[in-house]
């Protein structure tokens, strides 16, 4: 992971290879040990991997999972069919779980000011006091129990929910139109028009995969036109088949003239039409043939159009949005207005300041704060003094994070795949949380932690979420099985529309100041608010500038040079009295004058890779709420690690990535006859032929097929020198083309050529071809030549420079998949089409006396997909999946004319223009 | 013509040397991979020694205990599986049940601590063999084991090498054999 330098002089290096050759004359083969179970558990046969269904919450809001066992180590993570909110898939961020689990730098032990001490000392510390615990927002019925038990019977302890991500805009819209919290729900399949305002509803948040799901389909199936206007392009922004780049205030103005248009439409009431005059004054000169196209669009998909929002756009949009959702009749069509499965979502007890200001009061004995780091993401809380003037205090993590390091007591907080809960997804679909380890360090949940402050001193998270749902033992066993809750999504608010409050909400808006500078700040794709510091994420590609290992400052070509810098340059940018410096990217569609920064990055805790790694940006956060923002060069320059740094296609979108106008007639086929001189390599007795689809249309390039290909087959990660080498190891990448029509991404991966030119040139056999189609790597005979990678056209081999994985630590090391190869150093390695999976797959059914079902094999790339985007299956099947695409006319394979023929076909990128420019 | 320093024969001597170092170096390189692969390095004789003395000829020729009711996993699953101390409880909390012998696996039932095993046949970690694949298709155990009913203590029978795995195959295909695969990902992913 860090710097792998030889460190070994030349005559060192002579003893030890003497000493070596000494040695290996006279060693024998280790004996190794088996060590059988003394009660071996009916449910576990060795070699044969269990599945768990369970969940986890991210700022509340849950995910379905099925987890992968081998012999209690849980190693692979799969979104659940039966959630509403996976539908099977997972976002990248699920993907990592494993990789938090055993993280080698999480808290170890309670401990006291520094020292060691046991769980029970903490027990007492707590039990009865009067106490004041920070918590992340949560949507667990057993969590509300207890908080509710700790409000009633002990007036001196209170409870708070924090995240640095918060819904707070949304819910307080939703209760100025409802009286209560509810959240917009989006469901794209019954949408044709949707308008996005700095929303990236398809790649991040509680509900994208479901969303990102629904879209694709819709827009497969019928078509749904999207128009984003938003700031620095986005996954959604880029899947959008219209986009506008705008700064917070011309979006403003954007959504005041869209919405004057809806709204003075006859059929909107009284009061709107009456507000689209406001609106219209304060759209002032925006883009109004944008607008008129859009409000056009809209209104010719009435019932079926529908306004989203992001959640750190001003409260008033969302307000505006509810207004706009019900002139277009969206409300209870593609947007349903459902109340937040978040636990007193909105109210008093969400405010960081609330809490900050009690805290410091000296009203409490001990101040808890647990799975949360404000002192990293709220830095203007002056958190430090709140708890400088607590009695006592103590934090519950998985790490000894920038807030641990501020509290007396640190308490290890058991993992989500550790622990017992449950948890409500966004639609309010409850599911039970259930372990598949033992907490390794001995952690305790959160739950566990508000029980013992209620007296409790030997809970159990169990018997707490048995207690809470009340379930019986039938009903308990079926929902562990299915993961899910049976009927009990929300059903929508039973509360009118308050469209007065709405329409004096929107009438009292004050626009964002425009300002020469701008800050557009956003979650990351990979870490997210800076929590997840593990390898496989810090190395995530982010989907547009394929930048990993820290945040960069996105500006557009004119901004860049009016501040004088240019790629990898770094800026200065103060807002008040704080300030970060961080390195510049040029990137298109960013609107001039915006800076957009991601949140998460500059952590300075216990984690050891993310220590130091980008800026945080959060210290900028609350000062730009008072504050105009600068921007200077720094007058230096830091290398950015990108996977890509060229995204042009130099006129060759034919041969590589091809896209058209839904308007426009199909791509012709590919009909030309492709010589070889080498005779076809397949087996005509081979009974599959395993090929792949990748449907470019559906494809967000949101990096969950990247990260569970990592997970999957034991993809190392290099770090940031590695990178910037060029040595990333990414089986599988998401190319990133500007076409003609905008951007194009590409999951490219080995392409399973069936004359594949890396089998030419190995000169030991290493790659070669099986019956049924596979381009096989067989590391044990790779001598590391990387031939192979040369000859290779789509840069798809990975060579293993260093012993990645030898080096890691032993804790890091359970998260491999047994089933597939640790490769070494000096190998040669690739997508192997997850041959482990088709081998298991054709095992089982030979053990069943049966042929391999349809679709029956899955790729882990395909599972994670949350549009289905990719299909894997045999074509000697007329009717699988992979087949019904393959044979599409517009399939086309990429750099077919090489005379590859690769075993992958893309179908291109079909984008839906509104006609007037189409 | 001065004095000559070397005789004649000085030059056949170099030669001879010459040679000798050649095809020796070549010669030892081909012994030590000869070696390598010699019965004795790969230890394919040697009885382990175990923490119990558990006697093949006893349970299997004897008693006729089935190989399955022991090595359950063999039939389906990808590994054999060694079987718990519990398993060999459920007969030796009847028979012979204060035999000496058989002390470590009471001890492991009441302390609760797995016996472990030295390992007799040990494939390399970048080889996926699958045991139900084979008994599925009729292969039986003594195949590839040895006659273990004959065995006090178990010695791999067999070389276990990749040649010797191919060997195989490549008969069953040659009559016929289908599934009996010779590609590279049958073993190695």
């Amino acid at each position: 992971m860090a710097e792998n330098e030889p460190q070994i002089g030349r005559r060192a290096l002579l003893e030890w290879a003497a000493a070596s050759a000494a040695l290996a004359a006279c060693a024998r083969a280790p004996v190794r040990k088996i060590v059988p179970y003394v009660v071996q558990p009916p449910e576990i046969v060795p070699g044969r991997p269990l599945h768990y269904a369970t969940a986890w919450e991210l700022d509340g809001y849950g995910m379905g999972l099925v987890a992968l066992s081998h012999t209690g180590r849980p190693t692979k993570i799969e979104g659940n069919p039966k959630h509403p909110a996976s539908l099977g898939a997972t976002r990248a961020i699920d993907q990592a779980l494993i990789e938090t689990l055993y993280e080698p730098d999480r808290a170890r032990g309670v401990e006291s000011a520094g020292e060691p001490v046991s769980l029970h000392e903490f027990d007492e510390r707590v039990a009865h006091k009067r106490v004041a615990v920070l918590m992340p927002p949560t949507s667990s019925r057993a969590i509300e129990k207890l908080v509710r038990r700790i409000r009633s019977e002990l007036p001196g302890s209170d409870v708070w929910f924090h995240t640095p991500l918060s819904r707070a805009n949304v819910w307080a819209a939703g209760k100025s139109a409802f009286g209560e919290a509810v959240e917009p729900m989006i469901d794209p399949s019954k949408a044709r028009a949707i308008v996005t305002f700095s929303s990236d509803f398809l790649a991040s948040g509680p509900s994208c995969v479901r969303a990102a799901r629904k879209l694709a389909d819709k827009r497969a199936a019928d078509g749904a036109r999207l128009w984003a206007i938003e700031s620095r392009r986005t996954p959604t922004g880029v899947f959008a088949d219209e986009r506008v780049a705008t700064g917070a205030h011309d979006r403003a103005r954007f959504a005041c003239a869209i919405a004057a248009r809806v709204l003075s439409d006859s059929s909107a009431s009284d009061a709107s039409r009456a507000l689209a005059t406001t609106l219209r004054e304060r759209a002032g000169d925006v883009d109004t043939r944008f607008a008129d196209r859009c409000a056009r669009d809209l209104l010719a998909a009435r019932g079926a159009a529908a306004w989203v929002v992001g959640d750190a756009e001003p409260m008033e949009l969302h307000a505006l949005a509810w207004l706009v959702n019900r002139a277009l009749g969206a409300v209870g069509g593609p947007i349903v207005a459902t109340p937040s499965p978040i636990l007193e979502a909105g109210e008093r007890s969400h405010d960081l300041a609330d809490f900050s200001a009690r805290a410091a009061s000296g009203d409490f004995d001990l101040v808890v704060i647990a799975g949360v780091n404000p002192v990293y993401s709220a830095p203007d809380f002056d958190l430090a003094r709140s708890l400088a003037g607590a009695k006592d205090s103590a934090y519950v993590g998985l790490h000894r994070n920038e807030t641990a390091a501020l509290c007396r007591w640190l308490v290890p907080l058991a993992h989500t795949l550790e622990s017992w809960g449950d948890v409500r997804a966004d639609d309010g679909t409850g599911s039970i949380v259930q372990p598949l380890i033992d907490p390794i360090f001995g952690g305790i949940t959160i739950a566990e932690v508000l029980a013992r402050v209620l007296g409790d001193l030997a809970p159990s998270g169990h018997d707490l979420t048995r207690d809470a749902l009340g379930l019986d033992d039938g009903a308990w066993n079926d929902a562990l099985q299915s993961g899910v809750l049976p009927s009990t999504s929300s059903a929508p608010t039973k509360a009118a529309m308050n469209e007065d409050a709405l329409v004096g909400l929107v009438q009292a808006w004050v626009l964002p100041v425009k300002h020469a500078i701008e800050i557009e700040l956003h979650p990351s794709h990979a870490v997210h608010d800076g929590r997840f510091a593990t390898p496989l994420l810090l190395e995530l590609p982010e989907p547009l500038t394929k930048s990993t290992w820290g945040n960069v400052a996105l500006v557009s070509r004119a901004t860049a040079e009016s501040l004088g810098v240019g790629d990898e340059d770094v800026v200065k940018v103060t807002a008040g009295s704080h300030s970060i410096e961080l390195p510049a990217l040029i990137e298109r569609g960013q609107p001039d004058g915006v800076l957009s920064i991601a949140l998460g990055w500059g952590r300075r805790g216990a984690e050891r890779l993310a220590d130091g790694v980008g800026a945080n940006a959060f210290l900028l956060r609350e000062a730009l709420e008072k504050n105009a923002p600068t921007a200077i060069a720094a007058g230096r320059s830091e290398p950015v690690a990108r996977t890509q740094i060229n995204i042009d296609l130099y006129h060759r979108a034919h041969e590589i990535a091809r896209s058209r106008l839904k308007s426009e007639k199909p791509l012709a086929p590919d009909t030309a006859m492709r010589l070889s001189l080498y005779t076809p390599q397949l087996s005509p007795t081979a009974p599959h032929a395993w090929a792949m689809s990748i449907d470019m249309s559906r494809c967000t390039g949101c990096q969950a097929c990247v990260a569970a290909c990592n997970v999957e087959n034991n993809v190392p990660t290099v770090g940031k020198a590695g990178v910037l080498n060029d040595r990333d190891m990414h089986w599988l990448r998401i190319d990133h083309y500007e076409g003609d029509r905008g951007v194009i991404f590409q999951p490219m991966l080995c392409q399973h050529c069936d004359d594949a030119p890396c089998e030419y040139v190995c000169p030991v056999n290493a790659t070669v071809h099986s019956p049924d189609g596979l381009n096989e790597m067989v590391y044990n005979r790779c001598v590391g030549t990387r031939f192979c990678s040369n000859n290779c056209p789509y840069k798809v081999r990975r060579f293993n420079w260093f012993n990645y994985h030898e080096d890691e630590p032993a804790l890091r090391q359970l998260e491999h998949n047994p089933q597939v190869t640790v490769r070494a150093r000096g190998v040669m390695e690739k997508c192997t089409f997850c041959v482990q999976r088709i081998r298991d797959a054709e095992h089982v059914a030979d053990s069943d006396h049966r042929a391999l079902a349809r679709d029956e094999v899955v790729t882990a790339c395909q599972q994670v997909c949350p549009t289905q985007a990719i299909v894997f299956g045999d074509k000697n099947d007329p009717n699988s999946a992979v087949s019904l695409r393959y044979g599409l006319p517009e399939a086309y394979a990429v750099l077919d004319d090489l005379g590859t023929r690769p075993r992958i076909r893309y179908l291109p990128k079909v984008i839906d223009k509104s006609p007037e420019r189409a | 013509m001065g004095h000559q320093l070397f005789p004649a024969w000085a030059d056949t001597l170099f030669r001879v040397g010459l040679g000798t170092v050649v095809l020796g170096t070549g010669l030892a390189v081909v012994a030590l991979f000869g070696w390598e692969r010699s019965p004795q390095v790969r230890q394919e004789d040697d009885e382990r020694p175990q923490p119990v003395k558990f006697d093949h000829r006893h349970h299997v020729r004897d008693d006729g205990i089935d190989c399955l009711y022991c090595h359950s996993g063999a039939r389906k699953e990808r590994w054999a599986g060694l079987p718990d101390s519990q398993t060999c409880m459920g007969c030796h909390n009847q028979i012979w049940t204060s035999s000496p012998e058989l002390a470590p696996i009471r001890e492991s039932v009441a302390k609760n601590v797995p016996i472990v095993w030295n390992r007799v046949t040990d494939l390399p970690d970048h080889v996926y063999f699958h045991h139900g694949a084979h008994v599925q298709y009729g292969l039986t155990c003594d195949q590839c084991h040895g006659d273990v009913d004959t065995m006090p203590r178990v010695y791999m029978a067999k070389p276990m090498t990749m040649a010797w795995c191919l060997q195989c195959h490549r008969e069953y295909q040659a009559r016929g054999a289908t599934h009996a695969t010779t590609n590279c990902t049958t073993c190695h992913r």
